[in-house]
């Protein structure tokens, strides 16, 4: 090695350690963009790695005038790897639909798969996964509100860090890339400890405030895994709100992808 | 085929007896697992409900209801759990007719035992299973008798007696072994049953090609497979035809219709591509064994359009083409035919639904059209609304016979 060359690659190697140090030390120098998606990456980080659960669900619903009207899930749910996620939903309530089950395949930068089983005609149907903007069972969730969510389906823009709940968060902005969305973009409050989404506030295409979703009494799960007890979307245009409370999580429960083929959505149960 | 090789079997009588005596195995086999297997939960469920028929023109048969007809049904179902891999389950139909005493009757829909062993599963007893994909036809769809008197749309079947044994390979898809006995019959409606049939079916003495009767052991094979767009499936089925052949008896007086059925070998194909907002289907069986080597085909696409117009509403345009090879057939609705119909989905609380469509025959222009909506009500109701329309001036066409049968059913039912 002569004498230029390695002078070169120490100069380099030197510049190299500075600026990482200076990168480290200054983390406010990341573009919004890198930062947001930095808060995104971690958020998303720290919500798996729960391998398996199921859960009770419930779902209910306050029309304007202050009609109830509920609704009773099971869920089940596999995460097959970091970029794969397999779930699926029972309903035990309302009565006429009870036993229809909804199978979800959800992978990185694919469509989602989806199958419908229908009790009452012994049918699984492969269904269409373009309407992740449809209402969820006549709620104010959209699929797309309760499908996983994956760190590449966004851009992202840090946008400041406040006081929420009593709690320090970051305020991140993130826009969809996927097809079919209804919302051209989302801010998410995440709290700088435990890096959980607290709120979600969502303006549709053309840009007017639409929803916010409230999630609250989190608990945490085998040392590693918070999950929300309560969601509340509020529609601002319908003045509608829908409450999803979830109970029973049973975590580490050996369920397999035998749990989550169309065989086994068809089963009896 | 001789008339020595046709047998007659089978009174009305004895079928009722022997759906009673399933009945009570089934009940014993429920009872006896009970005291071995301690219960976890047990699910009693169902509806019940009544509908209203109204016709829009005179009936063609004097005995027929001539503009009102009323029903009654109700369809209690179990489910009991024993421990983490058995699962018992019974369904019970009863209906009571107004007018049509074939109408008027009991069935065990499901009396089954489900054992799930990880990626084995048996199911013993009494099921239904559903095989296809498209929407205006259910051409592979042969494991069940279709029950055409609870509804014409064919979605109703009476329950089959089987063994089933799903084996899930994983990646390589999933494989389905049936052995099934006690083939049920289809059956028509009475003199006084509308829409009818102007000729009597002899439905409670069918013929059989198998020297055992309905009592034959019929096998059936089936893998189907998902990858990524793609969902498929290939069947394979021997034995007691679903479809009968009707034919002529009687004497000119009083004329008659004799079903027979045959044994048969059935291969069927389905396939699903699913893109975006588009589902591309098919589905294709051969057949040999009843008449002449058939073919038979139902082809064609829905796509939905989410958020229709702004609102929350889903539209979905649904085109399918259907061509039947046999010509000996005496119901053949879809010989060479094409549906078009219109799916609305509110994405609403009360889950309501609209499908309209019509089945046109490309050369006769015979066409059958039909209405389906239905909203729920409260919890627990659901209230549907029916409609059937026959347009058929061709007196060469199955749906002649229902010339005069257009009518307007509504059905309110409560689900427990």
């Amino acid at each position: 090695m002569n004498k230029a060359r390695f002078m070169a690659l120490t100069v380099a190697a030197v510049l190299t350690v500075l600026g990482v140090a200076d990168h480290s030390a200054h983390g406010q120098e990341l573009t919004p963009a890198e930062r947001g998606r930095e808060i995104a990456s971690e958020a998303d980080r720290r919500a798996r790695g729960f391998g398996d659960y199921r859960a009770r669900l419930d779902m209910i619903l306050h029309d304007r005038r202050g009609k109830e009207t509920r609704r009773e899930l099971e869920l089940y749910s596999l995460e097959i790897s970091a970029d794969e996620e397999r779930s699926l939903v029972y309903f035990h309530s309302p009565r006429d639909i009870r036993g229809t089950g909804l199978l979800t395949y959800s992978q990185r930068d694919r469509e989602d798969e989806q199958w419908l089983y229908l009790p009452a005609l012994r049918r699984t149907k492969r269904i269409s996964s373009s309407g992740r903007s449809s209402p969820f069972m006549g709620s104010e969730f959209a699929y797309e509100d309760l499908a996983p969510t994956f760190v590449s389906q966004y851009e992202y823009s840090y946008v400041r860090q406040e006081e929420c709940e009593g709690l320090t968060c970051f305020v991140v902005e993130r826009y969809p890339n996927y097809e079919g969305t209804g919302y051209r973009r989302q801010q998410l409050w995440i709290d700088v400890d435990e890096y959980r989404v607290l709120r979600v506030d969502s303006w549709d295409l053309r840009d007017r405030q639409l929803k916010t979703l409230t999630l609250s009494a989190y608990e945490r799960y085998v040392d590693r895994v918070w999950k929300p007890g309560e969601a509340l979307m509020v529609n601002h245009r319908t003045e509608e709100t829908t409450l999803l409370r979830w109970y029973d999580y049973q975590f580490e429960t050996g369920l397999t992808e035998n749990d989550f083929s169309r065989a086994a959505l068809a089963r009896v149960r | 085929m001789t008339s020595a090789g046709l047998r007659s079997h089978g009174s009305g009588e004895s079928r009722r007896r022997r759906i009673v005596a399933i009945g009570v195995t089934a009940a014993g086999l429920v009872s006896l697992g009970v005291p071995r297997l301690t219960a976890q939960s047990l699910l009693i469920s169902g509806h019940a409900g009544t509908e209203a028929r109204v016709f829009s023109s005179a009936p063609l048969v004097p005995e027929q209801p001539r503009w009102l007809s009323f029903s009654a049904k109700a369809q209690p179902e179990l489910i009991l759990t024993l421990g983490d891999q058995v699962v018992v389950s019974g369904i019970a139909l009863l209906r009571i007719d107004e007018s049509d005493t074939q109408r008027s009757y009991a069935d065990v829909r499901e009396a089954l035992v489900q054992i799930d062993q990880g990626p084995l599963l048996g199911r013993f007893g009494i099921n239904t299973v559903f095989w296809g994909v498209t929407e205006s036809r259910h051409l592979v769809n042969i494991v069940n008798q279709t029950d055409y008197l609870d509804d014409l749309d064919g979605d109703e079947k009476f329950g089959q007696l089987m063994a089933l044994l799903s084996y899930d390979m994983g990646d390589l898809g999933l494989i389905d072994v049936f052995a099934m006995s006690w083939s049920r019959p289809q059956l028509f409606p009475s003199d006084q049953g509308r829409p009818g049939v102007p000729v009597r079916v002899q439905d409670d003495s069918p013929v059989y090609e198998s020297d055992q009767d309905e009592w034959h052991v019929d096998v059936a094979l089936r893998w189907s497979h998902s990858f990524a767009e793609l969902d498929w499936a290939a069947s394979y089925f021997y034995g007691t035809s679903r479809d009968p052949e009707l034919i002529p008896s009687g004497t000119i007086d009083q004329p008659a219709l004799v079903p027979r059925y045959d044994l048969i070998h059935q291969v069927g194909l389905e396939l699903q591509w699913t893109r975006g907002g588009w589902l591309w289907k098919a589905e294709s069986i051969v057949r040999a064994g009843q008449g002449p080597f058939f073919a038979a085909v139902t082809s064609g696409f829905e796509h939905t359009t989410v958020g229709f117009l702004g609102s929350t509403t889903d539209l979905g345009i649904l085109l399918e083409y259907s061509y039947d090879g046999r010509d000996n057939l005496t119901f053949n609705m879809y010989d060479n035919d094409l549906f078009g119909a219109v799916r609305l989905s509110l994405n609403d609380v009360q889950g309501s639904e609209i499908l309209a469509g019509v089945l046109t025959d490309v050369k006769s222009g015979v066409t059958y059209g039909t209405l389906e909506a239905s909203r729920r009500i409260g919890d627990s109701w659901r209230l549907e609304l029916l409609g059937r329309l026959f347009w058929a001036s061709d007196e060469g066409d199955p749906l002649y016979w229902f010339r005069r049968d257009d009518y307007l059913q509504t059905a309110l039912e409560y689900h427990f």
